[in-house]
C-alpha cells in the first residue's frame, strides 16, 4: 500500500508529467471560466492529443484540467454571477451579493479556500477509501438511488425562502420542464409540441445560464455601472486573506459540504449539480444566520465551493472501481482511460493501485495549483468587477450566447437561455425562488428513471427494502426539520413587521413572549 | 390608499398573476397528459402538475383574501382619518428608501426608469436580431460598437478598438482553440 502510494506520488513528479499537468490546467483554468464550456466537453476535446502520451501522463493531463475547471468555474459566479459550470449555480447566490458590495476578493478568498478544503477532503476520501467503498456501493440499487434523488428534491423547502407554496409551484415548473421529450418506458415524446428540439428534452446548461447569467447582465445593462459599487478592500484582512480566515473559521459547514460532495459524487448519475444544492441546503437549515442565504452568507459560499471541488474526487470512486462514470464529465474520462489503456476494475485496485493513487496525487496537485493560480489572479480579477458596466456588457454577453449555444450547438439552446433569462427576471423582481425550480430541473428526469427502474425490477417490494427506509427516515426528518426552521423564521419576520389583522397579533405577542 | 395596503397590492397582484400563470401551465399539462396513449408514462408528470395546481391555487385564494382584506382596512382608515393617513402616505417612502440597498436585484429591476427599460430591451432584441441574420462574430462586434458609444459614451476610437480585440478573441477562441460552432446567420453563415 505505502509502496503503491509512493510510486503514484514519484510517477507524477516526473518533469514532464508536470509540465503536462500544467498545461491541463491552464486549460482547465479557460475553460472554467467560459460558461457553458464544461469539464466533459475540454476533455472530449483535448483527448486526441493524448494518444501519444504515457497512460500515467494522459491521466494526469486529463484529470488535472476536469479538476480545475470546477475552481475556475466559481470564479465567474462570484463575479459576474454566470456560473461557469452548471455545478457553480450554488456559488451565484452568495457570492455574487458579496460582489455586488464591493467584496470581491473576500468572496473569492471564501470560495477557493472552501475549494482547497474540499480537494483535499475529497482526495483523502479517495485514497482511503477506494479500497473498501466497493461492498458499501454495491448495496445501492435504483430503489435507493430513487430516494436519494427524493432527499434532493426534499431540501427544496429549505431552499424556497419565505413562501413555501411560491417554492413549491417553481418545484411543479421545474418537474414539468425536466418531463419534456421522450418518457423513458415508450420512447414517446411528451410536452414536445411536435418541436424536434423538444424531443430530447431541454438542456440543463443553457436553462442554468440564463437563470442565473441572463438575469444578473440584464442588471448590468439597467444600472450601466459596475458590477461592484463599493470599495474593493484593502491589501490586508479585508480582502482575499479575510475570506481565507472566513472559510477556515467555518470549516464544520467546509467538512459538511465536502462529505456530502463526494457521497453524492460517488453516486453514479446524480453528480455535482445535485450535491451543490443539497449542501447549500444543509448549509442554510445549520446556520445560526440563515436569513442572509441569498444575500453574502459566508456558509453558503464556503459550502458550494467546498461541493463542487469534493464531488469531483468522489466521482472517481465508482468510474475507477466499477468502471461505472458518476456524471457525463467522468463518463468522457472513462473513455479516455480506456484509450490509454487503463483498465477500470479490479486491476486498479491490486496490480495498478499505483495508477490509482497517481490519480489521487493529481487530484491533489493539480487542485492545490489550480487555487494557487486563481489566488495569484484575484487581485486582477476582483479589479475586473470595477470596470464600468458598459464596457463589461458585450464580454458577458458573448459568454451567455457561447455558453447556452454550446449545449447543444441549436437555436432551440439559445431560445431556452431567453426563456430562462425572463423566468429569472420574473422570480427575482417579484421575490420567487430561483433555485428550487432548477432543482427539480435537474432532479427530475432521474427521479422518473429511477422510479421506473426500481418497479420494472422489484415491482412494489423496493418500498420495502432496508435502505429505501432509511433514506426515507432522513427525508422525513430533512422535511420536518426544513418546515420547523421556516415556521421559526416566520414567526422570527412576523415579531418585527407592523401588526396588521388580530392574527398577526396574536402571533405577534406570542413570538415577542418566546 | 395607506402605504402597507398600496405596497401589499404592489406584490400581490403580481404574485396573483404569475399564480394564474403557473395555474394555467399546470392546467394545461394535466389537460394535454390525457391526450397521451396509455404507453408513455405519466404518473410523476401528472403529480407535478397536480402540485403546481395545488400551489397556485393556494397562491391565488391567499392573495385575493389578503388583498380584499387590504382594501377593507384601507377603505376603513381613510374614513376615520384621511389626514393621517395621507401624511403617511408621504412619508412612508422616504423611511423605505433608508433601508433599501440600491444593489439588490428587486430595487434595481423595480425603480430603473421605462426609457432605459426600453434601450436595453431594443439593445437585447437588436443582438439576437443580428446574431439570427448575420451570425455570431458580426453581431458580437455589433452590439459593441454600439453599445460602447451610445450607452457607454466612450469615444469612437477607444469603441473600434475594444471592438476588434473583442471580436478577434472570440474568432480566435472558437475558430483556432477549441472548434465550437458558433450560432450561424441566415444571410452569413460564416459571420
Amino acid at each position: 500500500m505505502i509502496d503503491a502510494i509512493t510510486s503514484g506520488l514519484d510517477q507524477v513528479l516526473q518533469w514532464e508529467t508536470l509540465a503536462l499537468m500544467i498545461g491541463g490546467m491552464l486549460i482547465g483554468f479557460v475553460v472554467g471560466i467560459l460558461p457553458g464550456l464544461g469539464g466533459a466537453v475540454a476533455i472530449a476535446l483535448l483527448l486526441p492529443f493524448t494518444f501519444a502520451m504515457e497512460p500515467v501522463q494522459g491521466l494526469v493531463f486529463l484529470l488535472s484540467m476536469w479538476i480545475v475547471t470546477g475552481t475556475a468555474g466559481d470564479i465567474t459566479s462570484v463575479l459576474f454571477g454566470i456560473p461557469g459550470e452548471a455545478t457553480s449555480a450554488a456559488a451565484v447566490l452568495d457570492g455574487y451579493p458579496m460582489t455586488k458590495k464591493g467584496q470581491a476578493g473576500r468572496a473569492l478568498g471564501i470560495v477557493l479556500t472552501s475549494s482547497a478544503m474540499g480537494i483535499i477532503f475529497g482526495a483523502i476520501v479517495l485514497g482511503v477509501f477506494i479500497t473498501v467503498i466497493r461492498p458499501l456501493v454495491l448495496i445501492l440499487g435504483p430503489p435507493e438511488f430513487f430516494m436519494l434523488v427524493l432527499l434532493g428534491l426534499a431540501f427544496v423547502v429549505t431552499l424556497a425562502g419565505k413562501s413555501i407554496a411560491k417554492g413549491m409551484a417553481m418545484v411543479a415548473l421545474g418537474l414539468l420542464v425536466s418531463y419534456v421529450g421522450s418518457d423513458p418506458s415508450a420512447g414517446l415524446p411528451r410536452f414536445a409540441f411536435d418541436q424536434m428540439y423538444l424531443w430530447s428534452g431541454i438542456a440543463l446548461i443553457p436553462v442554468v445560464v440564463g437563470l442565473f447569467g441572463g438575469a444578473e447582465v440584464l442588471q448590468l445593462m439597467l444600472t450601466r455601472s459596475s458590477i461592484a459599487n463599493g470599495p474593493l478592500g484593502d491589501a490586508k484582512l479585508t480582502g482575499s486573506m479575510r475570506g481565507v480566515t472566513d472559510a477556515l473559521r467555518h470549516w464544520p459547514v467546509v467538512i459538511r459540504s465536502s462529505s456530502i460532495g463526494v457521497v453524492i459524487g460517488m453516486l453514479p448519475g446524480l453528480g455535482g449539480t445535485v450535491a451543490q444544492w443539497i449542501s447549500y441546503g444543509q448549509a442554510r437549515q445549520s446556520s445560526r444566520n440563515p436569513d442572509q442565504f441569498g444575500k453574502g452568507a459566508v456558509d453558503g459560499l464556503a459550502a458550494a465551493g467546498a461541493t463542487n471541488n469534493a464531488k469531483d474526487a468522489g466521482s472517481l470512486i465508482p468510474t475507477i472501481v466499477f468502471g461505472i462514470p458518476g456524471g457525463a464529465a467522468t463518463a468522457v474520462l472513462l473513455g479516455g482511460f480506456l484509450i490509454l489503456g487503463i483498465k477500470p476494475g479490479r486491476d486498479m485496485l491490486t496490480t495498478q493501485l499505483d495508477i490509482t493513487f497517481s490519480m489521487v496525487w493529481t487530484v491533489i496537485i493539480a487542485g492545490l495549483l489550480g487555487v494557487v493560480l486563481a489566488f495569484a489572479l484575484v487581485r486582477p480579477l476582483a479589479a475586473l468587477t470595477k470596470i464600468s458596466g458598459p464596457v463589461m456588457t458585450p464580454i458577458l454577453f458573448m459568454f451567455l450566447v457561447i455558453g447556452a449555444y454550446t449545449a447543444n450547438n441549436s437555436w432551440g439552446d439559445l431560445l431556452v437561455m431567453i426563456g430562462a433569462s425572463v423566468l429569472g427576471v420574473v422570480c427575482l423582481r417579484w421575490d420567487w425562488p430561483r433555485v428550487p425550480f432548477l432543482l427539480a430541473l435537474v432532479l427530475g428526469k432521474m427521479l422518473e428513471q429511477y422510479l421506473n427502474l426500481s418497479n420494472t425490477l422489484f415491482g412494489s417490494d423496493w418500498i420495502t427494502r432496508p435502505g429505501v427506509i432509511l433514506i426515507g427516515v432522513i427525508v422525513v426528518a430533512t422535511l420536518f426539520l426544513s418546515i420547523r426552521s421556516l415556521r421559526r423564521d416566520h414567526r422570527a419576520r412576523l415579531a418585527d413587521e407592523p401588526v396588521k389583522g388580530a392574527c398577526s397579533r396574536v402571533l405577534q405577542t406570542i413570538g415577542r413572549k418566546k | 390608499m395607506t402605504t402597507q395596503s398600496a405596497n401589499a397590492n404592489r406584490t400581490g397582484v403580481p404574485d396573483l398573476v404569475i399564480s394564474c400563470v403557473v395555474l394555467i401551465i399546470c392546467g394545461g399539462a394535466l389537460a394535454l397528459s390525457v391526450t397521451y396513449p396509455p404507453a408513455v408514462s405519466l404518473l410523476l408528470p401528472r403529480l407535478a402538475a397536480g402540485l403546481g395546481l395545488l400551489c397556485a391555487t393556494w397562491m391565488i385564494l391567499s392573495k385575493l383574501i389578503s388583498l380584499a382584506r387590504q382594501r377593507q382596512e384601507a377603505g376603513a382608515a381613510r374614513t376615520a382619518n384621511p389626514v393621517h393617513v395621507h401624511t403617511g402616505e408621504i412619508s412612508a417612502p422616504a423611511e423605505d428608501d433608508d433601508e433599501v440597498d440600491p444593489n439588490d436585484a428587486e430595487y434595481v429591476l423595480s425603480h430603473t426608469p421605462r426609457r432605459v427599460w426600453l434601450t436595453t430591451i431594443g439593445f437585447i432584441a437588436g443582438f439576437f436580431l443580428v446574431l439570427y441574420l448575420c451570425g455570431l462574430f458580426v453581431a458580437a462586434a455589433a452590439l459593441s460598437l454600439v453599445y460602447l458609444v451610445t450607452v457607454g459614451k466612450k469615444s469612437w476610437l477607444f469603441s473600434l478598438g475594444y471592438t476588434t480585440v473583442l471580436t478577434g478573441l472570440l474568432w480566435v477562441l472558437m475558430r483556432w482553440v477549441t472548434y465550437i460552432p458558433s450560432p450561424p446567420g441566415i444571410l452569413l453563415p460564416g459571420g
